[in-house]
């Protein structure tokens, strides 16, 4: 396993970069060098109120948010042996989104702010602990991968009917509030919600890097890694529950941001190799460089107004993944 | 039964409840120094025994044993850097280098977090060096011929350092030269201690290699022993319905007058 | 002739009326023809209206429903989306007239045409000349100073607000205030927090409550708002989106609510208290 450390600290320094001009530009552009000065309180004003309250939170945000999603599309693809899997792929997605968008519809979101990321969170758990059941009655003791994917894919739709349900009664102004929560967006970011994030991602994403070799030796079929003295169904479904958690805390925070989760673990893959020790790190760094740039560009492309972030992350993600498949075609 | 090795007693198995027996009480041992061969026709239960051997399914009735120890009750790490198995096949979904596959071998000794030290490495050449797959070390097995990829997984095995080695059909697909490589190679490492059971459709090999044969027939163990026991020709005949003529290897080597079954034209026998 | 070109004739005045849109549906009952409303749609919270059937939503409206009441004149939206529906309508010979309000001139003008198709002529002169006093009352009773900046937030989740040529616009000028987001790109932008609190207006107004609904404010506990000097200060005003976001009658009376509002922010600027603690007031709420 050559080039672990090199490589991380390649995409630590891109992810502080990326951090460094986010915090620097928006709205009010606050230059680098200030941004010490303006946090210590020497600097006055409304750039240290955005600085603090806005802007700070909000990058914190898409680093907790982009490492988590890319980290947790790692572990499902791990987990399904399918290149398709991403975090929502087992549904917790339309579990989240039937959650927030019920809070919204039923008028809550104004009047409670923390009620939308609490319904989220809940329809998230739901949708998780669905699924489970639906494969559990389905495929037995044994958590096979299929029936996985085939219960999140049925109970992801059930939710979606929800969703419509729920939208096509809903008034104006909270079908609006609910596709903006849809398309994913970071606006919501808060300290005392980021502290809530990071409760959540800190110990998951300590406990899925330990799961780097049981991963590599998963990926040789359950026979190869049970013979090797993993315990095979015990390590899928920690890697399940710990990834869905993940997952659940980023959509509470973020909404449905898409193609994070899809397109970094792949692109990391494609440019490094399968190897989970340094794939399983390297996702969450480049995850939260990711999420952080199209967050930024979000921010600032259409100023004063703002887009969702999920469009720039489909938008910029998918020409760049194309282009590493492509080129690693060509080879 | 006896301390040492592995040894599974009056096994019965089945994949469906009230379903048709996979295996039905058969016992077998795999002792330090001594190659078993399991045979027997397509879907007699061989891959199943070796299955519940391994530990990786549970008998519904009898009980596996590791040195007199329950193999259920042994953790995973510890079964398995005792217990090396070379399944008959393992998906690929991602390239890998022969080295990086053969250091899987190395995880029941590393477990989670511990860098492989000296010693590891020096397991891993030994194990290449072995099954002579250290010269295309840095390949990917993607890219190696089905005898190189199998001399790869065999080498995983032998990275384990395991005193019992299961091996599922180690031979098939192999030419001549590599599958009397890889029997070669059983034979001496059961030379230095390690009990060895290997599945194989060769009578002929299996006769001149191993010290044990058992032969299965619809799930129940008919016939076992010496392979003079085994090897004749009324008892090959009545399980694979098919006439044989068995005959004295002729010769020279180490395994000279060695049973050697040859299948006959029907038409003769009628 | 409404507002996609077209000639809307009429064998007599409408005696049947179906208005999807609610600013319309007020001011057909500002005209003083409210018995010729047939339907009214889930946004028409007047309780003088609540006999009448509800045909649901205005985004999607049931067109059978609409048919089934007989209308002899119906009031749509002019914008493409809606432009399906009244092309059925018209199929089944039902007259359709398209109305687009943004300005408080397109009040002037459907005013007069309504109350043509209504047969309420004198009606809409005596309405629009009561609407014109009012609106140059307010006008004409500038604050003392520089008028204050005003943010009117449309709905607050993603913040939206009311851009040039929209008759928020007009009304926050009327009523002596400046609409902080005047040089907007577009007519309702969506604005993000950060540009709020660049801009740090000195009066934030949200139309986040409807008719009879409370609103505590809870939004304002959403990362950003707290860091205004307005919302530091206790200059919101909580308004009936009912009757602000609706480009109807109502906008006399929004202007003249607004204006009140000013005129106290603006004394106690002017008497320097700007930020003393005693003149904090709670978000005001409009009855």
């Amino acid at each position: 396993m050559t080039g672990v450390a090199p490589r991380l600290g390649t995409l630590l320094v891109l992810l502080t970069g990326t951090a460094l001009v986010s915090v620097s530009i928006g709205a009010a552009r606050i230059p680098v060098l200030e941004i010490i000065p303006a946090l210590l309180g020497q600097i006055e004003g409304t750039s240290r109120s955005i600085l603090v309250h806005l802007r700070l939170p909000r990058v914190v945000l898409a680093i907790g948010v982009g490492g988590a999603l890319a980290l947790a599309g790692t572990t499902f693809q791990a987990l399904l042996r399918n290149p398709l899997a991403e975090p929502y792929v087992l549904g917790i997605s339309g579990g989240a989104a039937v959650g927030a968008v019920g809070v919204l519809v039923a008028g809550l979101g104004a009047r409670l702010p923390w009620a939308v990321p609490l319904g989220a969170f809940v329809g998230a758990l739901l949708a998780m602990f669905l699924v489970l059941r639906v494969a559990r009655a389905a495929g037995g003791s044994r958590l096979d991968s299929r029936v996985l994917i085939l219960a999140g894919v049925v109970v992801g739709a059930f939710f979606n009917a929800v969703i419509l349900l729920l939208l096509s009664i809903a008034d104006v102004e909270s079908f609006r509030s609910a596709i903006f929560w849809m398309m994913g967006n970071l606006s919501g970011a808060t300290w005392s919600g980021n502290a809530l994030l990071a409760l959540y991602i800190l110990p998951g994403t300590a406990l899925l890097l330990a799961l780097a070799r049981p991963f590599d030796l998963l990926a040789r079929g359950e026979d190869v890694a049970f013979h090797l003295g993993v315990r095979v169904e015990r390590t899928k479904l920690l890697a399940y529950v710990v990834a869905s958690l993940l997952v659940a805390a980023a959509v509470a925070f973020a909404g449905v941001i898409g193609f994070v989760g899809l397109i970094v673990p792949h692109a990391l893959r494609l440019l490094w190799g399968p190897g989970h020790r340094l794939l399983l790190p390297a996702s969450f760094l480049a995850g939260a460089a990711f999420l952080l740039m199209a967050d930024t560009v979000a921010r600032v492309v259409i100023a004063p107004a703002e887009l969702p972030t999920g469009v720039i992350t489909a938008l910029a993600g998918v020409p760049l993944f194309v282009f590493l498949l492509v080129r690693r075609g060509v080879q | 039964m006896s301390g040492a090795g592995l040894a599974g007693v009056d096994l019965s198995f089945r994949y469906a409840p009230q379903g048709p027996w996979a295996v039905r009480d058969v016992s077998a041992a795999v002792e330090p120094g001594v190659v078993l061969a399991v045979l027997g026709p397509n879907g007699s239960g061989k891959s199943s025994l070796l299955r519940l051997l391994s530990g990786a399914l549970e008998p519904e009735v009898g009980r596996v044993s590791l040195g007199d120890v329950p193999l259920s009750r042994i953790p995973d790490r510890d079964r398995a850097r005792r217990i090396g198995v070379v399944p008959q096949s393992e998906p690929s979904p991602f390239p890998i280098s022969v080295r990086d596959l053969v250091a899987m071998g190395r995880y029941p000794h590393l477990g989670t977090w511990r860098e492989p030290a000296r010693r590891d490495h020096e397991a891993m050449e030994r194990a290449m060096h072995r099954c002579s797959v250290e010269h295309f070390a840095d390949r990917d097995v993607g890219t190696l011929s089905g005898g190189e990829a199998q001399r790869v997984r065999v080498a995983r095995a032998l990275a384990q350092e395991p005193e019992i080695l299961l091996l599922d059909e180690p031979a098939a697909g192999l030419d001549l030269r590599h599958q009397m490589e890889l029997h070669t190679l059983l034979r001496s490492l059961a030379g230095e201690g390690m009990g060895i059971l290997l599945i194989t459709h060769d009578l002929n090999l299996a006769s001149r290699f191993a010290h044990r044969l058992l032969l299965l027939n619809e799930g129940h163990a008919t016939a076992k022993g010496t392979p003079g026991d085994v090897v004749r020709d009324t008892l090959l005949e009545g399980v694979y319905q098919w006439p044989v003529r068995v005959v004295e290897h002729p010769g020279p080597g180490p395994d000279v007058r060695a049973p050697q079954a040859i299948p006959l034209a029907r038409r003769v026998v009628e | 002739m409404d507002d996609q070109g077209q000639n809307v004739h009429l064998e007599g005045p409408a005696r049947r009326v179906v208005s999807i849109i609610p600013s319309m549906t007020e001011l057909v009952v500002a005209l003083d023809a409210r018995e010729a409303l047939v339907a009214r749609t889930r946004y028409d919270r007047d309780p003088s209206l609540a006999y009448l059937p509800s045909l649901g939503g205005t985004i999607r409206p049931n067109l059978e429903a609409i048919a089934d009441l007989h209308p002899d004149l119906v009031i749509a939206w002019s914008d493409e989306e809606h432009s399906p529906l009244s092309r059925r309508l018209r199929d089944m010979g039902i007259p359709v007239y398209h109305a687009s309000v943004q300005r408080i001139e397109d009040i002037h003008r459907h005013a007069q045409r309504l109350g043509h198709l209504l047969g309420r002529d004198a009606e809409a002169t005596g309405f629009l000349s009561d609407l014109e006093a009012r609106l140059t009352a307010v006008r004409e009773t500038p604050h003392p100073g520089t008028p204050p900046t005003v943010l009117y937030i449309v709905w607050h989740d993603p913040p939206q607000t009311a851009g040039p040529g929209t008759f928020l616009d007009e009304i926050i000028e009327i009523a002596g205030g400046r609409n902080v987001f005047h040089d907007a790109r577009s007519s309702w932008p969506q604005i993000s927090m950060e540009e709020i609190v660049r801009r740090d207006p000195d009066v934030v107004v949200a139309a986040t409550r409807h008719d009879g609904e409370p609103d505590d404010g809870g939004w304002l506990r959403r990362p950003g708002w707290q860091e205004l000097t307005a919302v530091q200060g206790g200059r919101t005003l909580a308004v009936n989106a009912d009757l602000f976001n609706r480009p109807g009658p109502g906008v006399a009376e929004a202007a003249e609510i607004l204006h009140q509002y000013l005129a106290g922010v603006t004394e106690a600027r002017a008497g320097g208290s700007e930020l003393d603690e005693a003149n904090r007031t709670e978000p005001g709420t409009v009855p």
